[in-house]
């Protein structure tokens, strides 16, 4: 509240004069190199994005494929994920576990991940074996041989990763909350990570079908970024990659709109697994595509990015309401959803905490943000980009989710550009368009023991 | 660097792959080309005359800075009862300084675009940042700062408690970390390693001001620091850093030190369960003593971990995980210390699924005494470790983790470059020698999960099973057991 606010500003307003070694700082002298990519597209509809770099003895490949849990079959949430376990499994080409042996024995590594709009498998390797890498990924682009006893076993693998990740997690099913209760419609309310009966369910021929429908080179982007002779590489793509067959069906979309919300909601539940009550409030964003994308990110750092952001500092520091608290501007490609999280302090009434987390939220809606909280997030956003910088792999996957996820390769290069530009006029209207007004959800996840009379749930 | 590994494992490797009818593609599998050199950046060092050792890793490009001040000692010295003392003093740091309240230090340090960090873990503790190289001179006032003048207010001790504690309450209910907090102790016993770093609910509570104070002047003085610092810089700028910002750091004469507590020798395995009626999955250990950090037979152990549960292609990933579908994933970890060390290795499963879990866990570490690691699996494993090795020295916080272990072990700095020739340089015999001295006899057995679901059948493979119930366990205790009142 107003109150809170004034204090924020007097610190800020002290803080540079608080360290003298701090001079007024020249604004932003560090730039960031631009990612000198090419970009290529073969026949097949297959999109290639390559930068040689040969600061270092390796090779990142990665291979994005447009498709995601939100184009689960309907009652197989979770088929996209056990797809992707499914792609280490082998052709009859590859042997089952060729990725481990081409990477993880000659020191390389690999590993794959299943996100709401894109699936990405991605090899590291000493750039002496960027050439059976290409073999391998365009091997598998091409066919899987799959098996009963295959299946079954990585299926028991995929159960157990969500036993780990939901089950074994006291605040599991909290996580996936968020996407469960914030959409009506759209497929985004199906958590990738699925459940144990739609996996039980689920059957291998639908892992061909799932194969034939979405794994073809024209739904692929193959990214090659590292010490590589551009010339070799584009001829071992050619001779891999080109043969590979597009099919003349077109590639299902997801076309689902989301309505605006009717009502605000109030989603509560009760879990044995809980000691402590947690809360979050989501309202539904606009796409990672939108022009009002990079004033939700800064918004995002502003709000709960590091100790000294508002969130922390009035619930976690100063009233000591919450643990943990978090803001989260989660853009996907169809539309997204702005989530608050925060696990409570124990013993604190989590009507005051939902009052101060709404109070933080208006504060902001109805006096903006400060040029030093602004300067501070775009100085954050500025170090996150140069750490991603520091890896094969952090250039590959900065690329590879320009070209795949933001359907623009440049914004690698221009992303920065448009980060800077944003004002606190900006931040405070955006953040205005998607809140103000707008319905809300409300999550409450609460230990068992609260679970008292009728009306006193609210009184820990 | 795998030049040996090319041609042989290349060849068995794809003469297995083209055994089937080609189905159009690419059948005929490409080989690699020559491998390219690698060569790290080698640390330069320099010392202030009050001591403080001060390491310059020289990495010219990105302009980045990631620096970290190390104390040589960690959690090792909590006090008796004090479990997380270490931890809290190494938090503490940045939550105050004589001059500066903990949101200032944090709004100080977030407005230039980094991020600071501090806390302790076994044998080191440390304050760490992360920051453009425009922004250095900022960002390294902030850090010595938080090292030569914290604070220490009791309002801030208050507050960190409560954090504590209500963290401890979140994890002490996930099968995870209560099997990693009772692998210590059943390694460990009452030893300088057995209790819970982090603390436990009772001695974090016990924790005043001046057990933090008071370990504070033991081990925060110049004379066991090291500044260290890796990004766009030279030596000549980390003298002068170093010279202006910890220059006038004094010690602290009348500083006492406890005597450590030393860990007993005569080990004996004991097989735990703990009862966590709630648990969605059960964790599986198993674990045993293991050698020093520094160890004649710490590469061999290295190499023997690998091929036991370190990657997919390790044993217990492929028995576990590949074939049987009964985890997630296996890991185990020869986690080696300044004056001893422990061996784990551990899956998460389906409650009903820990009696073959813990089965197969004990049966792949007595397999590395009778089946030896040799030819391709040998090779593998040495470029695993080679590999992963190179890769977290792609960074500059790679770099100064590193850097930190061997200041932390007293191992000398050309180390970085020697790993990836003495790792390959480790044969059959040294692993199997290592599998003969170390894995000889039974491991302890940790399970934690839900017991009904998996006690009947984990009895028939495991004799004298102490069952602990979530609510008498004791982690203060080296028998883990509360007293009865």
């Amino acid at each position: 509240m107003k109150g809170f606010f004034a204090a924020a500003l007097l610190c800020f307003a002290f803080a540079p004069a608080l360290f003298s070694a701090e001079s007024p700082a020249p604004k932003r002298a560090v730039t960031i190199p631009p990612l000198p990519f090419k970009h290529t597209t073969l026949p097949n509809g297959l999109q290639i994005y390559t930068v040689e770099d040969h600061s270092g003895p390796t090779v990142a490949v990665q291979v994005w494929y447009h498709v995601g849990s939100k184009d689960d079959p309907n009652g197989r949430s979770g088929f996209a994920h056990l797809f992707e376990h499914m792609m280490f499994k082998g052709n009859e080409h590859l042997a089952e576990d060729t990725f481990d042996q081409l990477t993880e024995n000659i020191g390389g590594e690999n590993n794959a991940y299943t996100a709401e709009d894109v699936t990405v498998y991605h090899e590291t390797v000493p750039s002496n074996y960027l050439h059976p890498i290409l073999w391998a990924e365009a091997e598998r682009m091409s066919a899987l041989a799959l098996n009963d006893p295959n299946f079954t076993s990585e299926r028991d693998v995929v159960k157990e990763e969500y036993r780990q990740r939901i089950l074994a997690n006291p605040y599991g099913d909290f996580y996936l909350d968020a996407d469960r209760k914030s959409f009506a419609v759209h497929p985004y309310k199906r958590p990738g990570i699925g459940n144990i009966a739609e996996l039980d369910a689920s059957k291998l021929p639908e892992v061909r079908a799932f194969h034939a429908t979405f794994y073809r080179p024209d739904n692929a982007t193959l990214i090659v970024v590292g010490d590589f002779k551009q010339e070799e590489l584009d001829g071992w793509i050619q001779k891999y990659f080109g043969p590979v067959a597009k099919p003349s069906e077109k590639i299902p979309r997801v076309t689902v709109k989301e309505p605006p919300r009717k009502n605000d909601k109030v989603e509560t539940s009760y879990t044995p697994k809980a000691p402590l009550p947690a809360i979050a409030f989501t309202y539904l964003a606009p796409s990672i595509r939108s022009s009002d994308a990079p004033a939700l990110e800064l918004a995002e750092e502003i709000l709960a990015g590091g100790e000294s952001s508002r969130l922390y500092r009035s619930m976690v520091y100063e009233k000591q309401l919450a643990q943990t608290v978090s803001c989260n501007a989660d853009l996907r490609e169809d539309l997204g959803v702005l989530i608050f999280r925060a696990i409570l302090a124990s013993g604190k009434p989590i009507a005051e905490a939902e009052k101060m987390l709404s109070d933080q939220i208006d504060s902001v809606l109805k006096q903006g943000v400060t040029e030093a909280e602004l300067e501070k997030a775009k100085n954050r956003y500025l170090t996150s980009k140069l750490l991603e910088l520091e890896t094969t792999n952090g250039k590959a996957s900065a690329l590879g989710e320009a070209a795949v996820v933001y359907g623009d390769a440049a914004h690698v290069n221009t992303a920065l550009a448009k980060v800077q530009a944003v004002t606190a006029v900006q931040i405070r209207e955006v953040l205005n368009k998607y809140i103000s007004g707008k319905k809300k959800v409300v999550i409450e996840y609460l230990p068992e023991s609260m679970k008292s009379a009728p009306g006193e749930k609210k009184k820990s | 660097m795998n030049s040996r590994l090319v041609s042989t494992l290349g060849i068995a490797f794809f003469a297995m792959a083209s055994r089937a009818f080609a189905i159009g593609g690419v059948d005929a599998p490409p080989a690699p080309s020559e491998p390219h050199e690698v060569i790290f950046s080698q640390p330069k060092e320099t010392r202030l005359e009050n001591g403080v050792r001060v390491i310059v890793v020289e990495r010219p490009g990105l302009p980045l800075l990631a620096a970290e001040l190390l104390v040589r000692n960690g959690a090792e010295t909590d006090p008796k009862d004090r479990a997380g003392c270490a931890s809290m003093t190494g938090s503490l740091l940045t939550r105050g300084t004589e001059t500066k309240s903990a949101p200032q230090i944090a709004s100080a340090m977030e407005s230039l675009g980094g991020a600071i960090d501090s806390g302790a873990r076994w044998d080191a503790a440390s304050a760490g940042i992360v920051v453009m190289s425009d922004k250095a001179e900022a960002a390294l006032a902030i850090l010595a700062d938080v090292i030569l003048h914290p604070a220490f207010k009791q309002e801030e001790i208050d507050r960190l408690k409560n954090q504590t504690l209500d963290g401890l309450r979140v994890v002490l209910e996930q099968p995870g970390p209560i099997g990693r907090y009772v692998t210590e102790r059943v390694i460990f016993g009452e030893g300088e390693y057995g209790h819970a770093a982090g603390g436990t609910p009772e001695t974090v509570q016990a924790i005043n001001r001046e057990d933090i104070v008071k370990l504070y002047q033991a081990y925060f003085t110049p004379d066991n620091a090291t500044l260290i610092l890796s990004g766009n810089l030279t030596l000549e700028d980390g003298k002068r850093y170093a010279q202006q910002f910890f220059g006038s750091w004094k010690t602290n004469q009348s500083a006492s030190k406890e005597p450590l507590r030393v860990t007993a020798t005569d080990w004996k395995p004991a097989n735990v369960v703990i009862d966590l009626p709630q648990a969605g999955q059960a964790s599986v250990t198993v674990a045993k003593p293991s050698i020093k950090r520094d160890s004649p037979d710490y590469y061999a152990g290295l190499v023997a971990n690998a091929a036991l549960g370190q990657g997919f292609v390790s044993r217990l990933n492929r028995e576990i995980r590949i074939k049987r579908g009964l985890s997630y994933g296996v890991r185990s970890a020869m986690d080696s210390r300044r004056s001893g060390g422990s061996f784990f290795a551990s899956a998460q499963t389906k409650n009903e699924s820990a009696p073959e879990v813990a089965r197969l866990l004990q049966i792949e570490l007595k397999r590395l005494n009778t089946e030896p690691v040799e030819g391709k699996e040998l090779k593998s494993r040495q470029a695993m470790l080679t590999g992963a090795y190179a890769r977290n020295l792609e960074t500059n916080r790679g770099f100064v983790s590193q850097v930190a272990s061997l200041v932390t072990y007293d191992r000398p700095m050309d180390t970085l470059n020697k790993f990836m020739p003495t790792i390959n340089a480790i044969t059959t015999n040294d692993v199997t020698a290592f599998a003969a001295k170390y894995f000889d006899t039974p491991p302890s057995l940790i399970v934690v999960g839900k017991a009904p679901a998996f006690m009947e059948a984990l009895k028939k493979d495991f004799q004298d099973i102490k069952v602990i119930p979530q609510h008498d366990l004791d982690l203060n205790r080296a028998d883990l057991t509360k007293v009865k009142p």
